[in-house]
């Protein structure tokens, strides 16, 4: 109880609530760097967690279709293998050395789509460049993913969607704004990841408020960072972490950076809680409207296409200045009553142009 | 859209150069004001040591305890009771909005009952400790209620996400008889920020003149333009609000002095943004208005004073709301304390102080003067 008081008076001394999402976003400059057990791992912009390092094995927790990372054995020369989770079947590992030499990473065994085992070569002194990703990824093209949020306590049936996804071989990814379980304990998430397994298709994740509810921030250990950017098939996808209701300052410095980047690119935003709640009534959105309208602002002059929310169990399309958002909560938590929406998924189709389309698929 | 600082020193002047050439003296009723009727209680009070720590244990789960150690019986079972209301109105408003997902159908009345019910829960064991500390007090509000009045000052404000932290802010009411205008403005010294509101109301009951009381129903009717030059974008706001006081003598005698407000209304807002193809209310939101409070009167002068703290269920204006962390995130409006401190006849200092997503403090000048008819 005096444990639970402590935050609470330490909130009320004024300033320790006002960046509740801070410790969150300096967690995020440490997701995928690592060294031990002679290997020093830094994946470029945290797009991978680095889930364990033993003697001669490294188990990744891709956050991206695509990333780059460097690996440099510290100790002595080896085979190390490196293991793969949250990847897209397509997906290979390709290296070379410092002077861009190819070195040859050969694929050890595929146990699952998503689940991938490779074996490289390392020397001390001669660190690798590795690349993640399928051949083509980076090749502007017309595709679909899906889009799953709030699952919460609905996890042991996720697996209905799952089979739902599973059904439709155009869907490359799931991307999802978060609350994937109820409050965030280690138990939990590795409790989604066991049914994840069900899945055929990789599922890139921001957090929710419901991941929020344990101090040690599992999350950044098991599924990575809660704001990062990657780039596929041409197009952008920005996640930012609003599990406090709230940008900390910090990912806002980083998404001044990534919408520059992604300027004249399809972009798709997500984040957990709508900024602005479309119905005033209820209010579930930030804590401060102005800073929703600041970052609509910066969405607008950045170009970005779509956002997605999730925290609101139902389905909404609004406008958020020029950006089209849309609320999709379906994914199994307590449902808002009487919209006649109940679980449900979006399917979204993205050209070298924009977003072409997007769906909803009920589940139920 | 953003005035200069020496526009804005100018008109500071200008209100205080007409407030101290207005001759209001002679309009002013007596400074102090008659003391409110002496109580029924035939015992009289004890508040000290004793009923404090009632009010604390066990009144931190039985509302009244403390003002019924005190004395005041009846008083402490109204708060009992104004207790287990509350929390009757907490279980079916945050029932209702767990069981209906917070339907957009219900989510509206279901949190003001929320509001509604948390206000009387927390607010009955505050009035308990000011019973059980001051078993009432001899004091009440001011006796006239001002024809007008005009307030300059300084707001700290500190938010994470802006770079603003100065602002001049000026106030100003005018009434005739019960109704009243109002005109605000909060203005960024060091970032390019303004906040402008106006607004008119009308006392549907309560006294105007001659006042014992500080009971009042009061409906209002306002716009708020909200200017974010630096960030390129603003809003405007019209709303609509009901408002009330209630003096607390009228529950029991150990709460003389102090009151509760409370008040709810709802909001339209237009959002504008600088960007290419985007007009004023392109974005459109509404925003359910609910605010509840509890102060003391603290006499002086013939207008009076007093000093408040409340919570305000808005997430749009300079303060933001509280993040609170995990599954209530981002629904909560924030904290304040307001308060007026009469200096002599005309003259008191404002207070005012907020936590939300920022915190503001600050504080000014206040002049009042005339009689509403």
């Amino acid at each position: 109880m005096i444990a639970k008081l402590i935050p609470l008076i330490a909130c009320l001394s004024l300033a320790g609530c006002l960046r509740p999402g801070e410790d969150r976003a300096r967690l995020d400059r440490t997701i995928g760097q690592a060294e031990a057990e002679g290997l020093r791992v830094s994946v470029e912009e945290g797009l991978a967690a680095v889930r364990s390092l033993t003697p001669g094995a490294v188990e990744l927790w891709a956050q991206a279709p695509v990333f780059h990372m460097s690996l440099e054995a510290t100790e002595a020369e080896g085979e190390w293998t490196i293991t793969l989770l949250n990847g897209m079947s397509a997906a290979v590992l390709t290296a070379e050395d410092e002077g861009g030499e190819p070195v040859e990473v050969r694929q050890v065994s595929q146990p699952r789509p998503t689940v991938q085992v490779w074996s490289v070569p390392l020397t001390p002194g001669r660190p690798l460049s590795v690349r993640y990703g399928a051949l083509s990824a980076d090749a502007p093209l017309t595709y679909r993913y899906a889009v799953l949020s709030d699952i919460q306590e609905d996890v042991p049936d996720v697996g209905d969607i799952f089979t739902r996804m599973n059904a439709d071989p155009t869907l490359q990814f799931v991307v999802s704004a978060g609350d994937l379980v109820s409050r965030g304990y280690r138990s939990e998430l590795y409790r989604f990841q066991r049914e994840m397994e069900a899945l055929n298709i990789p599922l890139y994740a921001t957090p929710g408020n419901h991941e929020r509810g344990v101090d040690e921030h599992p999350w950044a250990e098991i599924f990575g960072r809660g704001s990062f950017q990657w780039r596929y098939q041409g197009s952008c996808f920005t996640f930012a972490d609003s599990s406090a209701a709230t940008l900390d300052p910090i990912v806002y410095d980083w998404l001044s950076g990534w919408l520059d980047r992604c300027r004249d690119l399809p972009h798709a935003f997500l984040t957990h809680v709508p900024p602005i709640d479309p119905e005033g009534g209820r209010s579930g959105g930030w804590r401060s409207r102005k800073e929703a309208a600041k970052l609509f602002t910066m969405l607008g002059r950045g170009q970005v296409d779509v956002a997605f929310y999730g925290h609101v169990h139902s389905y909404y399309n609004f406008s958020n200045g020029t950006v089209d958002a849309f609320i999709s909560g379906g994914g199994g938590a307590i449902p808002e009553r009487l919209d006649g929406i109940g679980r449900h998924y979006l399917v979204v189709e993205t050209t070298p142009v924009g977003v072409a389309q997007v769906g909803v698929v009920r589940v139920d | 859209m953003t005035a200069s600082p020496l526009a804005l020193l100018c008109a500071v002047s200008c209100l205080f150069t007409s407030a101290l050439a207005a001759p209001a003296t002679d309009e002013v009723p007596p400074a102090d004001p008659a003391p409110p009727a002496p109580s029924q209680t035939t015992d009289p009070l004890d508040p000290g040591p004793l009923s404090i720590g009632a009010a604390v244990i066990p009144g931190v789960l039985v509302h009244g305890a403390g003002t019924y150690v005190a004395g005041d019986k009846a008083g402490g079972k109204a708060l009992l009771y104004a207790e287990g209301i509350g929390l009757g109105l907490i279980l079916i408003g945050g029932g209702g909005l767990a069981i209906t997902g917070a339907s957009r159908r219900l989510a509206g009345p279901l949190t003001y009952t929320t509001g509604a019910g948390a206000g009387l829960f927390l607010g009955s064991w505050v009035v308990d400790l000011y019973g059980a500390a001051t078993g009432g007090r001899e004091v009440a509000p001011g006796r006239a209620l001002p024809s007008y009045q005009l307030a300059a000052g300084w707001r700290y404000v500190y938010d994470p996400q802006f770079e603003y932290r100065h602002f001049a802010h000026l106030d100003g009411q005018w009434r005739l008889g019960a109704t009243a205008f109002d005109a605000t403005l909060w203005q960024a010294v060091d970032d390019g920020n303004q906040r402008i509101s106006g607004g008119v109301s009308h006392r549907l009951l309560g006294d105007i003149k001659d006042r014992q009381r500080g009971d009042h129903l009061t409906v209002r009717g306002g716009a708020i333009w909200h200017d974010y030059d630096t960030e390129g974008f603003s809003t405007l706001s019209l709303e609509g609000a009901l408002s009330g006081r209630l003096d607390l003598d009228a529950i029991g005698d150990a709460f003389r002095g102090a009151f509760i407000d409370a008040s709810g209304g709802w909001a339209l807002e237009f959002y504008d943004y600088d960007l290419p193809g985007v007009s004023l209310g392109e974005d459109t939101f509404d925003l359910l208005l609910m605010r509840v409070g509890l102060g003391a009167y603290l006499g002086g002068g013939p207008y009076g004073g007093e000093i408040s703290v409340y919570y305000d269920h808005r997430r749009d204006d300079l303060a933001g709301g509280y993040s609170a962390d995990g599954i209530g995130v981002g629904f909560l409006g924030s904290l304040g304390l307001a308060g007026v401190i009469p200096i002599n006849d005309h003259w008191a200092i404002d207070l005012d102080a907020q936590y939300g997503s920022a915190v503001i403090l600050g504080a000014g000048l206040r002049y009042r003067g005339g009689v509403a008819q």
